[in-house]
């Protein structure tokens, strides 16, 4: 995705997400593409480092979706790891044009994982609602890769620090 | 240093494919994929973005036959190449090394030369301290592993250009 689709994509995304994050009581929701380029970051992120959970992120996602191709146990749901303090939520889901994105949400005591999937799905029908991602997303140029990925990161950095 | 299962009578080796983003690592396994008899071969498993990068890692699992009566398996991996993938590349490393006490993986190098603002291959090759530097970078040090255990890989291109 280049620089300037992200930017409409993550102007679109922006609502849905705060209100997620209002809603779910997460503490960070992260949503990613398949390639782990952020589309839209919302909460307390501090001492996390975003990309790396957004890579991280993706691999799971394309290890969880190979594991269950190779299994035959069809479309993954979701991953869900209750720590002792916080708890991680890995979700996929598939937009109009056969595109994949993944949610990831951390969240501690304040929410739980009934209420994140609940406000989850009510997020993927608003986004699929959305005329801005009815459509197949636009794919970056392979030479610009890497600055595709990081256009990412940089929105995501430089909302947070506005944020705080 | 291949591990060898004498109870079973196979010999199984890992190799991982390290080097820089679009230098052929993904390229080289796919190209053993495809020479490789039906038989001797499994499906190869390819975690790739939509733009065929790899994302986290593909794996190719071979069949090689028998030496003195143990059958050989050779596994295949390659790491990502973008910087923006080091927690993954780490990640696929760690598995590989540090969950082998036994055994250490042979390291392939896989190097192509792009463009004249990278350092030249000929720098790159003379200096074990630039692996020795990238594999130390994401918290992983050879200290087990001898230099004899990486090996290098000059892409195709690379012999023509520089003949």
């Amino acid at each position: 995705m280049k620089r300037e689709d992200l930017q409409r994509v993550a102007g679109a995304l922006e609502d849905p997400m705060r209100q997620f994050v209002r809603e779910s009581r997460v503490r960070t929701a992260i949503l990613v593409n398949r390639s782990g380029q952020i589309l839209a970051h919302h909460g307390f992120s501090r001492g996390l480092d975003v990309t790396n959970v957004a890579a991280l992120s993706a691999a799971a996602h394309a290890s969880a979706h190979a594991l269950a191709q190779i299994t035959g146990a069809g479309h993954w749901m979701h991953l869900h790891h209750a720590g002792q303090e916080q708890q991680l939520f890995l979700a996929p889901f598939a937009l109009r044009g056969g595109d994949e994105l993944v949610m990831v949400a951390i969240f501690d005591q304040d929410s739980t994982l009934g209420l994140v999937q609940l406000f989850f799905d009510r997020l993927t029908e608003a986004i699929l609602a959305m005329p801005e991602l009815g459509g197949k997303l636009p794919t970056g140029d392979v030479n610009a890769f890497e600055d595709d990925l990081g256009a990412g990161v940089e929105r995501a950095l430089s909302e947070n620090r506005e944020e705080r | 240093m291949p591990r060898v299962h004498y109870a079973a009578r196979e010999i199984v080796c890992k190799i991982v494919y390290y080097g820089p983003a679009r230098s052929g690592k993904t390229t080289n396994l796919q190209w053993l994929h495809r020479a490789m008899p039906e038989d001797r071969r499994s499906e190869m498993v390819s975690l790739a973005t939509e733009n065929d990068r790899t994302l986290f890692f593909d794996y190719l699992p071979l069949d090689l036959g028998e030496i003195s009566g143990f059958r050989t398996r050779f596994q295949l991996y390659t790491v990502p190449g973008q910087v923006y993938y080091n927690a993954t590349r780490k990640l696929v490393l760690r598995i590989f090394i540090k969950n082998n006490f036994t055994v250490s993986p042979q390291i392939l190098i896989v190097i192509r030369e792009f463009s004249s603002d990278r350092p030249s291959l000929k720098h790159i090759i003379n200096s074990k301290s630039v692996i020795y530097k990238a594999t130390g970078a994401y918290g992983i040090y050879l200290t087990n592993i001898r230099f004899d255990d990486l090996a290098m890989l000059l892409d195709e291109s690379i012999k023509d250009k520089n003949n």
